[in-house]
């Protein structure tokens, strides 16, 4: 992430007036003028005649010390075949013998040394590494960081096939889950009016056999108590049986006259047909359109 | 067979011509019995409490019956829109569009209700021949009759009763409730067509 000039020595000098006077003192390309993320904050100046004697001083070992691997690693052939030679000659297992025996103090001084040097590094390392950590500006690395490409090189289809889901529901606690869970306040967050008037009770209604409700119930029963006698039923009896009767009769005639459209079943307002009452048309013939 | 609970779905309808002769015939029934009953308490009375003899015969009979067949019509359309007879089989007289009968259509059809016998029941003929089985009084006096009763009210009483009785219907509607297939007959009420 890139940061605009004001805004990027803010954050590179936390401390104000210090960071103001180092960056006067290191103009000079040959000193380090720090990064984002490691700020030279306390960092002391070193006189310039000093820096560049010590300059020379590692330049000229960084070179003899390249010329010396070049020079080895030339003579490093010669060198194994002169041991090869050196190996088949006469007495060359005493001479070996020999010059382990004389090499094995030093070897032990070598190996003690080492091991010191080590513990030695580690010691600096230990008390570096937090410094230098603590040199680091954490917030400019993460910015820095492009989390979207990060995030783009990891296949998440891969990492979810390698995941035992199943496993990781076995683990999860429900019942504690469901126990931290308000239910009354829960439910209290609910708009039953908003659900309710989604609801269409007139389809509810539509779709409940009302019919089989009366009879297979006590309803009927109480309905039958309060409304209904001998007579009542036998009345409705002898009324459905004379409906029918005119219906029969009704059909007799309409075939004797021939009629084939169906008429009106009753006057306009007492029936759902919206033509009912309208008079009943002979079908065109044929090939004539309606009037 | 046209069931009770399958009758709801007629309300409304023309009236058929079976159900308006019973009509008739149960209004022609009763204004006999109270004209003879009434004329037999009033000639009673009169023997008891005068000293002359009611002799009603005759002309005067006659007479008599019709202005009480009359008054018995008359006063039972204007009042209640249905005879009698008409309310034991279910029927309504209404206007032709099915509005309510008022008083002045009543009356003309009590007038014109004569013209049926006077033309030799040829005035009764529209209520068979014609689709809104309209007489010839109800043609002049724009109306027609319906059927009309609490059907509702019937359909839950056979319900009720085939609850009360397990007979064979019972256990039918019992089959074709619990998902099993219904017997010959037992067919739901609200998808089986009138049984005529």
């Amino acid at each position: 992430m890139t940061y605009p000039p004001a805004q990027r020595a803010r954050r590179r000098s936390p401390c104000g007036p210090q960071r103001a006077r180092f960056d006067v003192s290191m103009d000079d390309a040959s000193h380090s003028p720090g990064t984002d993320l490691v700020p030279l904050t306390g960092a002391h100046v070193i006189p310039r005649r000093l820096a560049r004697a010590a300059d020379v001083a590692l330049g000229a070992g960084a070179r003899a010390t390249g010329l010396a691997l070049a020079l080895a690693g030339s003579g490093r052939g010669a060198l194994r075949a002169g041991l090869g030679i050196a190996a088949s000659l006469p007495g060359s297992g005493l001479a070996r013998d020999a010059v382990a025996a004389a090499t094995r103090p030093l070897a032990a001084d070598g190996a003690r040394v080492r091991e010191q040097s080590v513990a030695q590094a580690q010691r600096t390392l230990e008390r570096a590494v937090p410094a230098i950590v603590a040199l680091i500006d954490v917030d400019a690395v993460v910015q820095r960081i492009d989390l979207d490409a990060v995030v783009a090189t990891i296949d998440i289809d891969a990492l979810l096939s390698h995941t035992d889901v199943d496993a990781v529901l076995r683990r999860v606690d429900l019942q504690a889950a469901l126990d931290r869970v308000d239910l009354d306040e829960l439910v209290a967050r609910i708009d039953v009016d908003a659900i309710a008037a989604r609801v269409d009770v007139n389809a509810i209604v539509q779709r409940v056999d009302v019919d089989a409700v009366v009879e297979q119930t006590e309803l009927g029963t109480i309905v039958a108590r309060s409304t209904s006698g001998f007579a009542s039923e036998a009345l409705d009896v002898a009324r459905a049986q004379t409906v029918g009767v005119d219906t029969l009769v009704t059909r007799i005639v309409d075939r004797l006259l021939r009629r084939r459209a169906e008429g009106p079943l009753g006057p306009a307002l007492l029936v759902d047909e919206p033509d009912a009452a309208a008079p009943v048309e002979e079908p065109a013939p044929p090939g004539k359109p309606p009037p | 067979m046209t069931r009770a609970r399958d009758a709801l779905r007629f309300q409304g309808h023309y009236a058929g011509p079976v159900s308006r002769l019973l009509a008739y015939a149960v209004d022609t029934f009763l204004i006999g019995v109270v004209y003879t009953a009434g004329l037999a308490l009033l000639r009673f009375a009169v023997d008891a409490a005068t000293p002359w003899n009611l002799n009603v015969e005759g002309v005067v009979f006659a007479i008599g019956a019709f202005v009480w067949a009359a008054v018995y019509f008359g006063a039972s359309w204007v009042g209640f829109g249905r005879s009698p007879g008409m309310s034991l089989l279910g029927l309504r007289i209404v206007r032709a569009d099915g509005s309510d009968l008022d008083r002045r259509h009543a009356l003309i059809r009590l007038i014109a209700f004569p013209l049926g016998f006077l033309t030799l029941g040829a005035g009764f003929l529209g209520i068979v021949l014609r689709r809104t089985r309209q007489a010839l009084y109800d043609r002049i006096a724009d109306t027609a009759v319906v059927y009309d009763w609490d059907a509702e009210a019937a359909k839950l009483r056979e319900l009720a009763m085939h609850r009360r009785s397990p007979g064979a219907t019972g256990a039918q509607t019992s089959a074709a409730h619990d998902g099993g297939a219904p017997a010959a007959g037992a067919v739901r009420a609200r998808d089986a067509p009138a049984d005529v």
